[in-house]
């Protein structure tokens, strides 16, 4: 996975996952090994590899400043 | 050179209005002495109006989490496609107010500037605490260089964590720097006074209470905060915080 990216999960298990409750939905860069024992424990399923940043059209920045 | 506080907000708006203007209190100050100082300020209530009224750029962002939120600022401030380009960044709490003279000094490329000394006021506005914080980075106040967190993809923080967030930036830009550089970055401290920093505490709405802080760490109480600030921080903005405790 390229540094840039981090995982977008869901904790599919019964138990929270990193404090997050079952059936919620993270971003996070982990290490792929935690990220394998993880998937493979049930605790987590990947649902896509994102690059996080600002959103397009979320930010306002005021004149003269850029 | 030009630097950028980064403030996520989420409600308490008296608060964070008294907050936001001293914070464009500092920034002209700052500015005043030849650093192009300003703000981004993150989160998804009528704080960021007042925060666009008051000239800071803003992001919406919701609070699921609030390592997002100081990442969305951090990157908005410093990565070059967006615009901004600050030259350093500082992530800052919607509750907290700084003496603009502890940033005339900033660091190099390689090294965060750190606090040790922070006044802690009271849940009910009554005392002030100076404490000296002895972990290192000393409080969350720190400054970044963009160059720094340009390692990091301008995002260092956990993107999933709600408490922790200091630390979080601080931990994996220091990973990240040395994965660039084979050498761990430096932290320095600019410390110049106990009143530098003052984090005003609300009841039952901070991350880590008064008591907490103040009990673990070296702390003196120097009693009324409204008289022990007077003359430090603007006289109009002391009443209404103290009208803000009085309520």
């Amino acid at each position: 996975m390229p540094l840039q990216q981090v995982g977008r999960y869901r904790v599919v298990g019964r138990r929270r996952y990193r404090g997050h409750q079952p059936g919620s939905e993270f971003e996070v860069r982990l290490d792929p090994r935690a990220e394998a024992r993880a998937i493979r424990r049930g605790d987590i399923a990947v649902l896509e590899r994102i690059v996080p940043s600002v959103q397009p059209g979320s930010y306002r920045i005021p004149k003269g400043e850029v | 050179m030009k630097l950028r506080f980064v403030m996520p907000v989420h409600g308490r708006e008296n608060l964070t209005g008294i907050c936001l203007r001293q914070l464009r209190r500092t920034c002209d100050a700052l500015t005043a002495d030849g650093i192009d100082a300003g703000a981004v300020v993150v989160g998804d209530d009528r704080n960021l109006d007042v925060a666009w009224a008051l000239g800071f750029a803003t992001v919406r962002r919701d609070n699921d989490f609030l390592a997002r939120r100081f990442n969305d600022g951090l990157q908005l401030a410093c990565d070059p496609s967006y615009g901004i380009r600050a030259d350093y960044a500082i992530p800052i709490g919607s509750d907290d107010w700084v003496d603009h003279r502890i940033f005339h000094r900033l660091p190099g490329w390689d090294t965060v500037l750190g606090f040790r000394h922070c006044s802690f006021v009271s849940e009910d506005g009554t005392a002030l605490h100076e404490t000296r914080l002895n972990y290192e980075g000393g409080t969350g106040i720190r400054v970044y260089p963009a160059q720094m967190l340009k390692t990091a993809n301008w995002r260092p923080a956990d993107e999933d964590r709600k408490r922790g967030c200091d630390t979080s930036i601080l931990y994996n830009t220091r990973w990240w720097f040395l994965r660039a550089h084979s050498r761990d970055l430096r932290v320095t401290y600019g410390d110049r006074h106990p009143h530098q920093i003052v984090d005003w505490k609300t009841p039952g709405q901070n991350l880590n209470e008064f008591a907490q802080v103040t009990g673990v760490h070296r702390s003196r109480n120097a009693g009324d905060p409204f008289q022990a600030l007077t003359g430090m921080y603007p006289a109009d903005l002391l009443e209404e915080m103290r009208c803000h405790y009085s309520r």
